[in-house]
């Protein structure tokens, strides 16, 4: 294998012209060569979904593949809240550099300014584009786009569609995909998982995937390859991810030489349903937007077990408002969670577990009245109370923090490619602009931006500035990955141990979220690798795989990709273990100020970790990216 | 606390399969598909069955409880009759893959053939349209669809019928409905609908609507106002008449 580069390939100059100077620069395909080019495109939701529709229609030769039966099941299907744009419909002092210098602060300077402009700019075009592919958006009353503030942000810059923000957006480029379909330039394989990728001559060529429904393994051929398989929040078994997104596709590149970057920088959400019991599979999510107008609060006294309607206005506490009097409940999510966790620490937490807080809605419910209360979150609502049978506009919501997105992935550079040429990464499955920590309202945005307006450009400049060899699936690097796969297969059906595969998910999923959670320590951790170690050699000798491989079989698709967990967890809590610092999502318990909050060292830690797999029990290797501002000066974030 | 409850469950695939009992406990908030997963942990590993988001929007954990189409995330053990056995089967109206799942890819080659959204020029100079939130709203509804498939298994075009050939079942006509009815459209969609998808063939049962776990008024709202327009184009009397003379 060639040895690891990390080179970010960032643009010099001015950086309100980066990008559009880096495009300029960029090798060009002739058109008429472009379906000569094929494609290889994993995942198709907004990131992947996106991406093959606009290769699709510059006419290249495009195969997108998903493990789902259509591509309107992909996670990106149910996100909520809304997509950022720095549009300033409403003249509230938006502009892209705001939106820019808000992301690499809530980043917590974690993030490349160059990266993060790009995105501002591109913010103003999604939502033009995702018009035009008929999204309805919603309106003000002239017929011009409404918008909403959303956690974090001082400026209403969010685009909606009640609630359903990711669906809307999901069924646009959904429907520009199957126009490609109809074309001829996009060929959609459903029911496909990509189970490895194929290097030849350290360039990435192709994938092996299995089919869902026959079991068949296949090698597939290209010219690139486009990784669009979204976050590994499901490493820590209960989140709020559907249940299909998992780490295999990045992770089997990683063994291939992709660089793996900020494992462990890790999202928790303030304001999901609490567990309700042991053989809950998922957790859900309810919109952040409900911290606009619902009031968080905990009883003053621990184990305080009356009612919320007979605990009275003296005791109880309203503790972000009181602790952060100028943000109150909308400070970001990483300040929520941690908060919510410490009073429930405290054992002032509510619920039968006694692991949750409420989220009250009475007094916004008495100021504005029922009805704007449920035009505002009528379906949000509704969606409470079936999932809990308890009606919120009664009796007070209740909810805890749960993992949520992941910012880490595979190291890009700013053409999105990863540290093996050819391969590009693009959405939540690469790390690339949201830093230590993501603002709401910014994935969707950024699995767009990349999808439409980035990749289109920058695989351009690859295939026209490499010149690749013919290779067939019988390539001797096919052969060998595809024998690897399906011995993987036969040994995991071979062990017949006593444990099914949950069992072991489960039990690392705690571990992971005990240790390397909402927050972490060098003790801790250190004890969270041993213990996975331990899991993992049992998985391996004790796991139970039922079934066949030829044919319909989740108990294989489900240890796969348990398998691949175990090594990924390992990685996030050396990575955590290695930043001796605080910075957005990864809290380190030894690292705060007095106040609590995250305490950065930009002296030591202003740097992208990027580490290169070296063997599962050999330690992995640390390329350090170092990170410079030179627009927005590194502060220590304040909510106060 | 811990209650037990039985579910009787469709075990097989396409040539053919059985009822199976599993007891399991049942606790407070539970719903179908947490049962199915505890039975999935506990007793049958090999249990086949499709879901992704636990929340009512991907539309994959469709299945018939107790005969009624339903997203198995959505339905609430406390719900139902937990004195009886709950019986769990695949949806009736596509080919069985293996237990709970089906092949539901028809619906799929049929989408395809409904044509394409094809939006007006932009009303302004900088590319971008002006829209009414009323309109926005008209669409929406339709556009809140998850595509479950529950409405296509319960209408007996085809169910009953098998009319999939012709017939392009309820949450096709929600889709067309969505593009005829968006206020940016200008394609015409309304002589397929009579010819190729057979809207008469739609006697307004409203079983569907009654179905739609995103409480679309599938029959009010989409279903009639195309049937209005097919008659509006084909069978306006007065063009009849001209016709004859
Ligand atoms: C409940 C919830 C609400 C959210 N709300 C918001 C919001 O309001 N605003 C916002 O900006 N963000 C929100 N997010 C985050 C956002 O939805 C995701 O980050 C984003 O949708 C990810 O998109 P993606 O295209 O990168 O990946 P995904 O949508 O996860 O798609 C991954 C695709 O890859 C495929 N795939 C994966 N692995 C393989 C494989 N091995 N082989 C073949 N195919 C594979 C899958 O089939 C799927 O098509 C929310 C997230 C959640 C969980
Ligand atoms: S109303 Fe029409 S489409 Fe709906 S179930 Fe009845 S016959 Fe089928
Ligand atoms: S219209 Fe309703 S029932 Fe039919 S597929 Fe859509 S969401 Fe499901
Ligand atoms: S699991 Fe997505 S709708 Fe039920």
């Amino acid at each position: 294998m060639a040895p690891l580069k990390i080179e970010s390939k960032l643009p010099s100059g001015p950086i309100e012209q980066a990008w559009e100077k880096a495009q300029f620069e960029m090798k060009l395909v002739n058109p008429a060569n472009k379906r000569k080019y094929n494609i290889l495109v994993v995942g198709s939701g907004l990131a992947g979904g996106s991406a093959a529709a606009s290769l699709g229609e510059l006419g290249y030769n495009v195969k997108c593949f998903c493990f789902h039966g259509s591509p309107r099941r992909a996670h990106s299907i149910a996100a909520q809240g809304g997509i950022n744009a720095a549009k300033n419909y409403q003249n509230d002092g938006d502009s892209i550099f705001r939106l820019f210098y808000d992301t690499v602060k809530g980043g917590d300077f974690r993030a490349r300014e160059a990266n993060v402009y790009r995105l501002a700019q591109n913010s103003v075009r999604i939502i033009d584009q995702c018009v035009a592919q008929g999204v309805p958006f919603a309106r003000e009353y002239g017929g011009a786009l409404a918008n909403r503030s959303f956690g974090g942000a001082q400026v209403s810059r969010t685009f909606y569609a009640r609630g359903q923000t990711g669906q809307q957006l999901l069924l646009g480029a959904y429907q520009a995909l199957e126009r490609q379909v109809d074309e001829g330039t996009v060929q959609m394989l459903p029911y496909t998982e990509m189970l490895d990728l194929v290097v030849v001559d350290g360039h990435a060529r192709g994938i092996v995937t299995r089919d869902l429904l026959t079991g068949e393994i296949k090698c597939h051929v290209g010219d690139a390859v486009v990784l669009a398989s979204g976050g590994y929040g499901n490493v820590y078994y209960l989140s709020t991810n559907a249940k299909g997104s998992n780490a295999t596709a990045i992770w089997r590149a990683h063994k291939r030489g992709a660089a793996f970057a900020n494992p462990c920088f890790t999202q928790i959400h303030p304001t999901c349903i609490p567990v309700s019991g042991e053989y809950q599979s998922k957790l859900t999510l309810m919109s952040e937007s409900l911290r606009n107008d619902g009031r968080i609060w905990v009883p003053k006294k621990p184990h305080d077990k009356r009612p919320p309607d007979q605990i009275p206005e003296e005791d109880r506490d309203y503790f972000l408002e009181r602790r952060y009097p100028s943000f109150g409940n909308l400070v970001p999510r990483d300040v929520a969670s941690r908060n919510i966790k410490m009073v429930c620490d405290e054992g002032r937490g509510v619920g039968p577990s006694g692991l949750g807080v409420y989220l009250d809605f009475a007094d916004a419910i008495r100021r504005l009245g029922r009805a704007t209360i449920a035009e505002r979150y009528g379906n949000l609502f509704e969606m409470y109370e079936r999932i809990t049978g308890e009606n919120p506009y009664e009796v007070p919501m209740r909810i805890y923090p749960a993992i949520h997105y992941t910012m880490g992935g595979l190291w890009v550079d700013y053409e999105l490619m990863s540290t093996i040429p050819g391969l590009f990464v693009l959405g939540e499955a690469n790390f690339s602009d949201h830093g230590a920590n993501r603002l709401g309202a910014s994935a969707l945005m950024q699995g767009l931006s990349d999808g439409y307006f980035i990749i289109p450009y920058t695989i351009g400049n690859y295939l026209a500035s490499n010149k690749l060899e013919k290779v067939g699936v019988s390539h001797p690097a096919f052969r060998s990955v595809e024998a690897e796969v399906v011995a993987m297969t036969k040994k995991l059906l071979s062990i017949n141990g006593t444990r099914t595969t949950t069992s072991f998910h489960k039990e690392l999923g705690k571990i992971v979220w005990d240790k390397c959670g909402m927050s972490r320590n060098a003790g801790g951790l250190e004890d969270a690798l041993g213990r996975i170690r331990g899991l993992r050699e049992e998985f391996w000798k004790n796991v139970k795989v039922v079934g066949d491989s030829n044919d319909l079989n989740a108990s294989i698709e489900a240890a796969g990709r348990v398998a691949d967990y175990f090594e990924l967890a390992e990685l996030m809590c050396i990575d955590a273990l290695d930043r001796n610092e605080s910075c957005g999502g990864h809290f380190r318990e030894e690292y705060q100020t007095s106040d609590n909050e995250a305490l950065r060292n930009d002296e030591l830690y202003s740097y992208v970790a990027a580490w290169e797999f070296t063997g599962v029990k050999s330690p992995p290797k640390l390329h350090k990216e170092p990170l410079e501002f030179h627009y927005v000066h590194p502060s220590q974030r304040s909510y106060k | 606390m811990a209650k037990q409850a039985m579910f009787r469950i469709w075990r097989g695939d396409s040539s053919g399969g059985k009822f199976r009992d599993y007891v399991t406990p049942v606790d407070e908030g539970m719903v179908v598909l947490d049962a199915v997963h505890r039975i999935q942990a506990q007793q049958a590993p090999d249990l086949a069955v499709r879901w992704n988001c636990k929340a009512g929007k991907c539309g994959s954990c469709s299945a018939e409880i107790n005969g009624m189409p339903k997203l198995m995330c959505m339905t609430r053990l406390s719900d139902l009759n937990l004195d009886m056995p709950v019986i769990l089967e695949p949806m009736h109206a596509f080919p069985p893959i293996r237990d709970l799942v089906t092949d539901v890819s028809w619906n799929f080659r049929v989408k395809k053939t409904i044509k394409k959204f094809r939006p007006r020029s932009p009303d302004a100079p900088d590319g971008t349209w002006r829209m009414q939130q009323a309109d926005v709203d008209r669409v929406q509804e339709f556009r809140k669809c998850i595509e479950c498939f529950l409405c296509q298994d319960v209408c007996h075009v085809l169910r009953e019928h098998h009319k999939h050939d012709e017939f392009i079942g309820p949450r096709y006509f929600v889709y067309v409905a969505a593009l005829e009815m968006h206020p940016l459209d200008t394609e015409d969609r309304v002589k397929d609908l009579k010819d190729k998808y057979s809207i008469g063939y739609c006697n307004i049962t409203t079983c569907c609507r009654q179905v739609c776990p995103e409480f679309i008024t599938i029959t009010e709202n989409a279903i009639i106002p195309l049937k209005e327009r097919v008659v509006d184009q084909y069978f306006d009397p007065l063009k009849k008449l001209l016709h004859i003379l």
